[in-house]
């Protein structure tokens, strides 16, 4: 059942030709031989159960991710990060229509605390992932725009030359400047 | 879609031809016959090889793409050509009658790998550290084609620290789709998958037996946290992956230093220290670990194929400090104040319990840790000492290696444990588990030297 050995100098006398007879064995060499045997059994036995233990619940995780997966649609697949961190994923979206490559975004938002994120950790995490190429800083002097999630733009004393409003909401985007 | 599957395709079999060009200089195939019967080794070596390199050439701005990839295609394999012009004779093949079983176990893990893909091609990003940390990283270098700041340098983004291998095998992907995809970049992970398995496959079955090769990598595949973790897009499982190619061509050279074993596991562990930094840790104890058990005769070469690795891991350190970046998981200048080291000494323990429970949860690595257990006890009881002694030192060198960085963490434990031990003990598992074969070789046959 097993592959044998690819030294060249060597070969089992099973393939060996009639003329070439086996060296006598020397005494415990069928010992080993047998232990071998046993050892090997007992790792395919264990690692056979293993795999048949979990194989089955694996196959059935599988076939239903997939169906659970397959069943989103491709906009609703890209949203996913989003809304697993409960940021809303339509204000993400309306966001990032302003956004342009090369901009340095602020993030203002509300101190408090969702699920085991801050909101500030949240709504950076989707923002430095979902608005690439444009990248995220900390100080809001180096912005060229400022993203108000739940928050008051008017709060950093920052000049801006143009600002839009999500609705009534409280969310805005400033732009401090072009990127 | 269709399109951008043909496209992952397209760079997965450039990044074949890289390996199957490198098997002559790695003197893991002599002729041509040997490269087409070690394809999934040089898809395993290709995928590796153009991971370094192309983390490598991020550094100073090259981004790998198609021109550059065809390239590195191309001189591969007229490279590996010129080697082959001078090769050995073709590897004598065996009675398939005897792997039969063998065989038989592949195809169920293929059936797996299979239905695996159905998922990998519809799975979106949902863990956090997926697309917060190594998702963000590999669209990055896909927009920028370089580490740019404040993305790879600043305190607003996360895991600063790690290297650049796995972002950019996705980013190749990106540049090859010309789009940055969220779910397809799930196949570049299925690829490495694939190619852990064609590649221990290939690798070890000449100095291990197949049966207990094949039901090793069938019990890791069939593992709940394998394509669990795989889906999650972080970088665990590949460097489990990774590591686990290494350790194991490394304790086969241990045992016997047959051509290419030292090469290919330099190669992987290079890889594996390039993918997170406790790659890093788990190379070096490898090394240290054959370090150990070999004769004063083979030490040089270890401590060359260490220098190696550790020179394609350079580059990223510099670079790293050249930008002032810090690490920020783990401080190890801490292990030179005993008042720090006695002060948290609670930490370890802790960390101990934390992690030997993953290890033992049955419903995320079902029974490898039995398996490990067994393949050492084997090897004692059959006397393979040092290859036992290898297994040994490297698993106990690497778990410390993970003590170390909880006990030196800036983190509070509790938390630091709760988001990463779950992952970081993947590399101990699935290595532990192909250092298996590889600890029971063959039986003590009657053997008859062949006639000249």
């Amino acid at each position: 059942l097993y592959a044998l050995p690819t030294d060249r100098r060597w070969i089992p006398s099973s393939w060996s030709s009639s003329s070439a007879r086996p060296a006598a064995a020397p005494r415990g060499r069928s010992q080993v031989g047998l232990l071998w045997w046993v050892a090997t059994a007992t790792i395919t036995t264990v690692a056979l159960l293993s795999a048949v233990s979990s194989g089955g619940k694996l196959w059935r995780g599988l076939n239903h991710a997939d169906r659970v997966y397959g069943a989103l649609s491709p906009a609703e697949r890209q949203r996913l990060p989003i809304d697993n961190t409960t940021v809303q994923s339509r204000v993400m979206d309306w966001f990032a229509r302003y956004v342009l490559p090369g901009d340095r975004i602020y993030f203002q938002t509300p101190d408090f605390v969702i699920n085991y994120l801050t909101l500030e950790q949240a709504v950076r995490y989707v923002g430095r992932f979902y608005l690439l190429p444009a990248v995220v800083v900390t100080d809001p002097t180096q912005a060229t725009v400022v993203f108000s999630y739940a928050a008051d733009p008017s709060a950093l004393g920052l000049s801006f030359i143009a600002q839009r409003q999500l609705g009534g909401s409280g969310n805005w985007v400033s732009r401090v400047a072009p990127p | 879609v269709t399109l951008r599957i043909v496209a992952i395709c397209a760079a997965n079999a450039l990044m074949l031809a890289v390996g199957a060009g490198l098997l002559p200089y790695l003197r893991l195939a002599t002729t041509w016959r040997d490269v087409v019967r070690r394809l999934p080794l040089a898809y395993a070596v290709g995928m590796a090889a153009t991971g370094i390199a192309a983390a490598e050439l991020a550094l100073v701005g090259i981004p790998v793409g198609w021109i550059v990839l065809t390239c590195l295609a191309a001189v591969s394999l007229f490279a590996g050509r010129h080697r082959l012009e001078a090769g050995g004779p073709a590897l004598r093949a065996r009675p398939r009658l005897r792997t039969l079983p063998a065989l038989a176990v592949l195809i169920v893990i293929c059936v797996f790998l299979g239905n695996a893909a159905r998922l990998f091609t519809v799975a979106p990003l949902v863990d956090l550290d997926g697309w917060a940390i190594w998702a963000t990283r590999a669209r990055a270098l896909y927009d920028f084609g370089h580490p740019v700041a404040p993305v790879f340098t600043s305190s607003a983004y996360s895991g600063l620290q790690y290297p650049l291998f796995l972002p950019e095998l996705e980013a190749i992907d990106f540049r090859f789709m010309t789009a940055f995809d969220g779910t397809l970049l799930h196949l570049q992970l299925l690829g490495l998958a694939i190619a852990f398995v064609g590649g221990a496959w290939t690798l070890l079955r000449p100095h291990a037996p197949s049966l207990v090769l094949a039901v090793a990598l069938l019990a890791i595949v069939t593992a709940p946290a394998f394509f669990g973790q795989l889906q999650t897009a972080s970088a665990d499982v590949p460097l489990a992956m990774l590591i686990s190619l290494g350790v194991a061509a490394l304790a086969a050279w241990v045992r016997t230093p047959a051509a290419g074993l030292l090469p290919a596991a330099t190669l992987f562990l290079a890889a594996g220290a390039l993918t997170k930094n406790e790659g890093e840790v788990f190379a070096l104890s490898a090394f240290v670990a054959a370090f150990a058990v070999v004769g004063s005769g083979r030490r040089g070469q270890v401590v060359r194929a260490a220098l190696v690795s550790a020179a394609l891991a350079v580059p990223w350190h510099i670079w790293l400090a050249a930008h002032h970046v810090t690490g920020t998981s783990f401080d190890l200048s801490r292990l030179l104040d005993p008042g720090y080291l006695v002060g948290h000494w609670h930490r370890v323990g802790t960390a101990v319990n934390e992690l030997m429970s993953h290890i033992w949860t049955e419903s995320a690595w079902s029974r490898l840790p039995v398996v490990i257990c067994a393949g050492l006890v084997s090897a004692v009881v059959l006397r393979r000492f040092q290859a036992a002694a290898f297994a040994s030192a490297w698993l106990s060198l690497s778990f410390a290696g993970l003590l170390l960085v909880y006990w030196t963490s800036p983190f509070p434990l509790g938390s630091d444990l709760y988001n990463s031990a779950d992952r970081t003990i993947d590399t101990l598992l699935i290595g532990g588990v192909l250092l298996v074969p590889v600890l029971v070789p063959f039986a003590a046959r009657p053997a008859v030297a062949v006639p000249a």
